[in-house]
């Protein structure tokens, strides 16, 4: 009775503890606050409570790797990687020996140990896939240690080479297991496509990945770096399809490890980065609106996250007509504008000549719109700071409108309306020839679910999230 | 007679020993107990006192004072099979302040997969893709080379999880799995 009792109060509280996963965490690498960059959280498994400073060193290796490669080196500063201290109760990752293609099978020892995500060797049958068991726990430590992580990395503690990209990237500590990371960040972060054939089921229209009726050079999505760093159109070899499908390069770290990124595929990268992080990180004044002007105002952007070398460029428009450049800071004489409302925005665009775009200074945009009342009467209508664009109703049923007033209506090209399958299912070109952009859309045809909305200005791409509830 | 009063008096001895060894373990448990419970509560204050530090607060109720827009919601789920059919379970539910960027996962294979529809009563807030937990296409090294290639991770059970960011709450979510282009219609859980 009174063992039952002590199992009992110790099974409670073992299932108590057991919810919290809490362990510390090691800052590897940090540029700012989680919310504006880009977040790389490191989880080890297969060391336990004696080895969590190798832990830290193999991080600090990973870092040292990853950054190393081009166009990641270039926009480091986007960057934070953190490590979770897990600790296994034993050590080292679990290596069965039961893969038909693992090596010297005789001599090399089996290995078995507890360790805390269950990652192992021989996943499947194969020699070199490390794979880790349990993602719900690897889920539950994630959201009780960084919840808001932007990729994660399982990194087991062995020596030997191995590794696998899935629904987590998971390496050893073998020099050559960055290179896994660095491959599923292409996948992850931008969206690339494999340039090896891996088989009909993974083809489909990627950034460096087309069908045969696009492959052109005219057409073709890559067709401003053609015919520069070895860019050009090349069909995939392999079964099935594969002639069917073209991609950009024959040498891309998308189709072999411990190569260079091509041409097509650093462009893919840089802009998903720019889409995660805003450059501009403080500015000043804080407040967007100002109303009651009656003197001189400086505006500044305070701090930018700059790529190395910097290459970003910062333009300050009044009323949407550029007044000067290359500046961080300007000065608006009061009495030199009239009393009316007026908009002075800083335009920050990041020039990179590995970005080749079909519109010039299109895409990596980020402005920052403050709105300046001179009249004693204020009427300041409502705005969205973050993006100056007022949605209502959101969600929609049949109409939505769309309103900037920051935004010259001859300025803006088009508007597009994408689903979550990144699929367009909506564009019309903006007629509108004055005043501010204001434009009502229907969505009484599209099924219920949420859309991304693309307003492609001169400027560049603005882009928001729409609800649409039909049903 | 001495033989007797012996046994008696070795009987008495015995039953001392007894009553002795009883108390110890009677001791020893209570050693235990307590010991554990110092502990708990020592891992417990540990534990306030990181999340203190953290950027982030947490609960596994709704009682987050947070508009939902701010909310990450976790959920896990065991996924199986039984009599040949895909059962999902949802085995977690938590839910913490902090905000997702727009980064969605790959699925590799587009025509083996599971679908996910996040529904706010009866309306669906989000379908979304994810790769098979059972059927799972992952990416490795050869074995030399810098070559890289895929196979498919085939499990009768696994884990898995989604996190999720509406300005709604969830109320259940509803599964649809395609295995090899043909759809097939999983269970709907509802979501307190």
């Amino acid at each position: 009775m009174k063992k039952h009792t002590l199992i009992f109060v110790l099974g409670l509280l073992y299932s108590i503890s057991a919810r919290a996963q809490v362990f510390t965490k090691d800052t590897i690498f940090y540029n700012g606050p989680s919310d504006k960059y880009i977040n790389f959280v490191v989880l080890g498994d297969g060391y336990d409570s004696s080895e969590l400073s190798k832990f830290h060193d193999d991080v600090m290796l990973l870092r040292d790797s990853f950054f190393n490669k081009a166009p990641f080196s270039l926009y480091q500063n986007y960057f934070n990687i953190f490590s979770i201290n897990v600790i296994s109760p034993e050590s080292g990752i679990k290596h069965p020996r039961t893969a038909s293609d693992c090596p010297s099978l005789a001599t090399l020892p089996i290995s078995d140990p507890n360790n805390y995500f269950g990652t192992a060797f021989d996943v499947s049958g194969v020699h070199r896939l490390i794979y880790p068991n349990d993602f719900a726990l690897i889920g539950s430590v994630l959201i009780d240690n960084f919840p808001d992580y932007d990729q994660v990395i399982i990194l087991g503690n062995s020596p030997e080479y191995g590794g696998a990209g899935g629904e987590v990237a998971s390496l050893s500590t073998h020099k050559l297991s960055v290179e896994i990371m660095l491959h599923e960040c292409g996948h992850s972060f931008a969206g690339l496509a494999d340039e090896y054939w891996a088989g009909d089921i993974y083809a489909s229209e990627k950034k460096n990945m087309t069908y045969k009726t696009n492959a052109i050079p005219e057409h073709v999505k890559w067709k401003r770096w053609l015919d520069t760093a070895g860019v050009g159109i090349y069909h995939h070899s392999g079964t099935g399809s594969a002639s069917d499908w073209y991609k950009p390069h024959t040498n891309c770290e998308m189709q072999f490890l411990e190569r260079e990124f091509c041409a097509v595929c650093s462009q893919g990268i840089i802009e998903k980065i720019h889409s995660l992080v805003n450059p501009i990180e403080e500015f000043l004044p804080a407040n967007q609106i100002l109303d009651d002007i009656d003197t001189d105002l400086e505006f500044k952007i305070t701090k930018l996250i700059m790529p190395i070398p910097n290459t970003l460029k910062i333009e300050w428009q009044l009323d949407g007509h550029t007044i000067f450049a290359d500046t961080n800071a300007i000065r608006v004489v009061a009495d030199s504008i009239s009393d009316k409302y007026h908009t002075v925005t800083a335009v920050v665009s990041d020039t990179t000549s590995l970005i080749r775009t079909e519109l010039a200074n299109i895409k990596n945009i980020n402005k920052v719109v403050w709105h300046i009342n001179k009249d004693r009467v204020v009427s300041v209508k409502p705005v969205v700071v973050s993006t100056q664009y007022l949605v209502y109703p959101n969600p929609a049923a049949e109409v939505v409108n769309i309103l900037n007033e920051g935004l010259n209506a001859q300025d803006a090209y088009r508007i597009e309306l994408y689903n979550t399958l990144g699929q367009i299912v909506h564009s019309q070109n903006c007629s509108q020839s004055q005043g501010h952009f204001d434009i009502s859309l229907s969505v009484i045809s599209l099924p219920t679910g949420t859309y991304f909305v693309h307003v492609v200005t001169k400027n560049g791409t603005d882009k928001f999230k729409l609800s649409v509830v039909t049903d | 007679m001495v033989n007797v009063l012996n046994h008696i008096s070795v009987s008495k001895s015995a039953v001392n020993i007894l009553n002795l060894s009883s108390c110890i373990m009677k001791l020893k448990y209570l050693f235990i107990i307590v010991l554990t419970l110092s502990i708990f509560v020592s891992c417990k204050a540990k534990k306030q006192a990181h999340t203190s530090e953290s950027h982030t607060t947490q609960s596994n109720d709704n009682t987050l004072n947070e508009k939902r827009e701010n909310i990450i919601v976790f959920l896990s789920f065991n996924i199986f099979k039984e009599n040949k059919k895909t059962v999902v379970r949802l085995k977690e539910k938590k839910e913490v302040v902090g905000h997702l960027k727009d980064i969605k996962q790959l699925v590799r294979n587009e025509n083996t997969y599971l679908k996910i529809l996040f529904y706010h009563q009866s309306d669906v807030m989000e379908e979304r893709k994810i790769t098979h937990p059972l059927i799972e296409s992952v990416e490795h090294p050869a074995e030399e080379g810098g070559v890289l290639i895929q196979s498919v991770i085939t499990r009768d059970s696994a884990t898995f999880f989604v996190r999720a960011q509406f300005s709604q709450a969830i109320t259940a979510v509803e599964f649809v799995e395609n295995v090899n282009g043909v759809e097939t219609k999983l269970n709907t859980i509802e979501i307190k």
